[in-house]
Formats: C-alpha cells, sequence, structure tokens
C-alpha cells in the first residue's frame, strides 16, 4: 500500500497543475516521442524546464529518486548492457564513445518517466477520467464512457486489492504456508484465495450499481483550454524543435 | 439474466481482472534468488478466465489507466512514457497474449492440452513484442536485448504456466457461474 499512497496527487497552485489534463497529456505524448530521437541540446532544455516546473510543483528530488528507484535499476542494467562491449573474445571492452552512447539512451528513458510522474502528482484522478472521455469519444468501436468507468473501477479497487493480499499473506504466514517449499504450491495459494474473494466481492458490486440505476451518463467535471494552454504547447513545439537543429 | 445486467457484470469482472493485473506488478513471492512478479501470469488468466474479447477488454483498460498516468505499472509508475520506454513492447504484448490466450481456450472448453498450449502462444505473443521493442528503444542488438529480456525470465514463465492449469480449474465455476465465458469440460 505504500507504494500507492506515496504516489499521486498533490494539491497545489503551479503553472502545472492549472494546466488542462488533455493539455498535459498531448505534451507528454509529444516530448515523450520527440525524446526518444532529441540531440543533446533538445535533452538539455527540456531537463532545466521539467526541473523547474517540478520545482515550482513542490516535487522534491528525494521523492523523484524514491518513486523512480526500481526503474533506476532497470537503467543501470541497460547502462551496463550498452557500455561493455565484448571485442570477437571474452574480454570486455568499455570505451568513452560507448559510455557517451549508453548515458545519452538512459537520460532519455529517465526524462520520459520523469514527465509521467509529473503528471500524476499534479492531476486529479476524476480530470483524468473526463480527459480519457474527451480523447476517447472520436475513435470508432470504443466506448469511451464505459472504458473511463472501468478505468474509474480499477483506481477504487487497486488498493482494495493490494490491502487484501497484504492480509492474505499475513494469514497464511500464521499458518506457515510461506515456509513451503514447492513454487507450484506457493503461487496457487497466492492466487486462488486472492481471486476468489476479488469476484465473490464483484457481484456485491454489480446488485450494488444496479440498485443505483447505473448507465453509462454520468456528469463530468468541466474541462477548459485557457490561454495559459496555448502558451505552453507552443513553448513545447519550440523545445522539439531544437532536437532537429542540425 | 437480462442483457444489460449481465453486460454490467462483465464489465465489472474485466475492471477486476484489470486491476488484479494492476495489483500484479506490486506483489512479488521470493522463490529462490528472483522474486517472481504475478503480473503476467495474472495476464494469462485474464484470457483463461474471461475469454478472448473480454480478456482483451480488460488488459485493454489496465493499460490504458497506465496510458493517462495512473501508477499501474510495475514499479509503480504510469503515463504514456512507458510505452515508448524500455518495457513497452511488453505492455502491448500483455494485450496481445490475454486475446491469443482468450481465443484458443474458448475452443478448448476447459481441456488441460489445450489451456497449455494457449498460455504458450500467449508466452511467445509477449516476447514477440517485447524484445524486438526493447532492441529499438534501447540499441541493442537482438541476441543481447533477448538475453537481457527474455531468458531470465523463461523458468519463471514455466512455473506461471504449470501454476495457471490448477487456477484456473479452481475459479472457472465462480465466474461461469454468473457469465458464460470459458466453460468447464464435463
Amino acid at each position: 500500500m505504500g507504494e500507492l499512497t506515496s504516489f499521486g496527487f498533490t494539491p497545489g497552485r503551479s503553472v502545472l497543475h492549472r494546466l488542462d489534463p488533455r493539455t498535459k497529456q498531448m505534451l507528454l505524448i509529444l516530448l515523450g516521442g520527440v525524446c526518444l530521437k532529441g540531440n543533446i541540446v533538445f535533452l538539455g532544455l527540456l531537463s532545466l524546464t521539467l526541473g523547474l516546473l517540478g520545482r515550482g510543483a513542490g516535487l522534491s528530488i528525494s521523492r523523484l529518486i524514491a518513486e523512480t528507484r526500481y526503474f533506476l535499476y532497470l537503467l543501470v542494467v541497460v547502462f551496463i548492457a550498452r557500455a561493455v562491449r565484448f571485442s570477437g573474445s571474452w574480454i570486455p571492452v568499455v570505451s568513452m564513445g560507448s559510455i557517451g552512447e549508453a548515458g545519452m539512451v538512459c537520460w532519455r528513458l529517465f526524462l520520459v518517466v520523469v514527465m509521467g510522474i509529473l503528471l500524476v502528482a499534479t492531476t486529479r484522478v476524476a480530470h483524468i477520467r473526463a480527459a480519457l472521455v474527451w480523447f476517447l469519444t472520436p475513435v470508432p468501436g470504443v466506448n469511451s464512457r464505459m472504458a473511463a468507468t472501468m478505468v474509474g473501477l480499477v483506481v477504487r479497487f487497486l488498493p482494495l486489492i493490494l490491502f487484501q493480499a497484504a492480509e492474505m499473506a499475513e494469514a497464511q504466514r500464521a499458518r506457515c504456508i510461506d515456509r513451503r517449499k514447492n513454487p507450484l504450491a506457493r503461487l496457487m495459494h497466492a492466487t486462488i484465495p486472492l481471486f476468489r474473494r476479488v469476484f465473490l466481492g464483484a457481484d456485491e458490486l454489480a446488485a450494488a450499481m444496479q440498485a443505483r440505476c447505473y448507465s453509462d451518463y454520468r456528469t463530468l467535471p468541466d474541462l477548459t483550454f485557457s490561454r495559459l494552454d496555448t502558451i505552453s504547447l507552443g513553448a513545447a513545439l519550440m523545445i522539439s524543435a531544437t532536437a532537429f537543429l542540425p | 439474466m437480462e442483457s444489460s445486467a449481465l453486460q454490467l457484470k462483465r464489465m465489472i469482472y474485466a475492471s477486476l481482472m484489470a486491476a488484479l493485473t494492476a495489483a500484479g506488478a506490486y506483489i512479488a513471492i521470493p522463490i529462490g534468488p528472483v522474486p517472481i512478479v504475478l503480473q503476467n501470469l495474472f495476464v494469462m488468466l485474464a484470457g483463461l478466465l474471461l475469454g478472448g474479447r473480454w480478456g482483451l477488454i480488460s488488459i485493454g483498460v489496465y493499460l490504458l489507466a497506465g496510458a493517462v498516468g495512473l501508477p499501474v505499472f510495475a514499479g509503480g509508475t504510469g503515463g504514456i512514457g512507458k510505452f515508448v520506454g524500455p518495457t513497452g513492447g511488453y505492455l502491448f504484448g500483455f494485450g496481445a497474449a490475454a486475446y491469443v490466450v482468450g481465443i484458443i481456450a474458448e475452443k478448448g472448453r476447459g481441456r488441460v492440452v489445450v489451456d497449455v498450449l494457449a498460455m504458450l502462444a500467449g508466452t511467445v505473443a509477449i516476447y514477440a513484442f517485447g524484445v524486438p521493442w526493447l532492441k529499438v528503444v534501447t540499441g541493442m542488438s537482438l541476441s543481447k536485448a533477448a538475453a537481457v529480456g527474455m531468458l531470465p525470465f523463461l523458468i519463471g514463465d514455466a512455473l506461471k504456466i504449470a501454476a495457471a492449469i490448477p487456477i484456473a480449474r479452481s475459479l472457472r465455476p465462480i465466474i461461469d457461474g454468473a457469465t458464460d465465458p470459458v466453460r468447464v469440460a464435463g
């Protein structure tokens, strides 16, 4: 549960908080895409901008590192895999060129993740859902309101499921089930009771939703584009343009 | 049961399966030196229990929740950035796997051999998306990408397939009682 509660929306009035959630999504897609091909000027500019925005939104560096710690392990693995080359035999070779290249790759990947964290830290879940309906409505073959409701259910149930899983693990420890060596038995003991509980709860949820006349059409929060959104989109386009400078 | 109620129930099952998949990214069982993360076991189970169409919808909702920035992916991150990141291919592979597993399992009506084949096909689908993606994004060679992104997980995958069979057998009656995705044989 700790992983979830530490990572989430922090209220505030910073520039990032005031942007429309749809704008933030679009910026994330645009900058995230350009990032993978960006040169050092673009990456530097983007890091500086994100740093300033993150500071404005009250996000500290220690929190950022704490939230990306698993991802940082992966980055280290990628860095080593790229920096070390095996020249013909089993002797590893490390050159300055390959270290620089590996560093660039890791820098890009890290920035992409930081943007995701900034989005979650500055946007309410209800707004993310409303933006989702707006984005999905023109997509053919997708019931946007149903999809948004389902995403909403995931958000509400995730902490509950993690809580139940932790409770179950404790109950099993009390009965020494966790000391069984057979990995198959342990996978089964972890999964079957959890699924059984969750799916039996689903029947109650369905009855409760029906009793309250659930339908796809419910009131969503109003989203409006402001001048700030236009300015930030323009700024993002200018930063992106530096990626294509010679 | 009237059709709107059935629709609602299926929707809730698919949402809960998506939430379980998200939870699977956090739950790890320590077996030997490498903890086994339950996430791709849950993806396979989405296909086995809900069938192809609703399995795909369920994983689609999970990916959508991640795409809009909710912290549902491994390591507590989210955001569209994850899709273009090094592990993005696996995420698309999850969707493909749930669909493939579901479609094949529906044909088998709970026969063990068919379920195993379905999950083998699902595993292939995950790596068919994941490994080339890892190669492109990180610029490693294909053999290096496979060594980092596939080989270490194969033993765990075999274990998960073996565990999924009895798990599906014990859980199908609960779900089949309400809807009719994949019937149990006999």
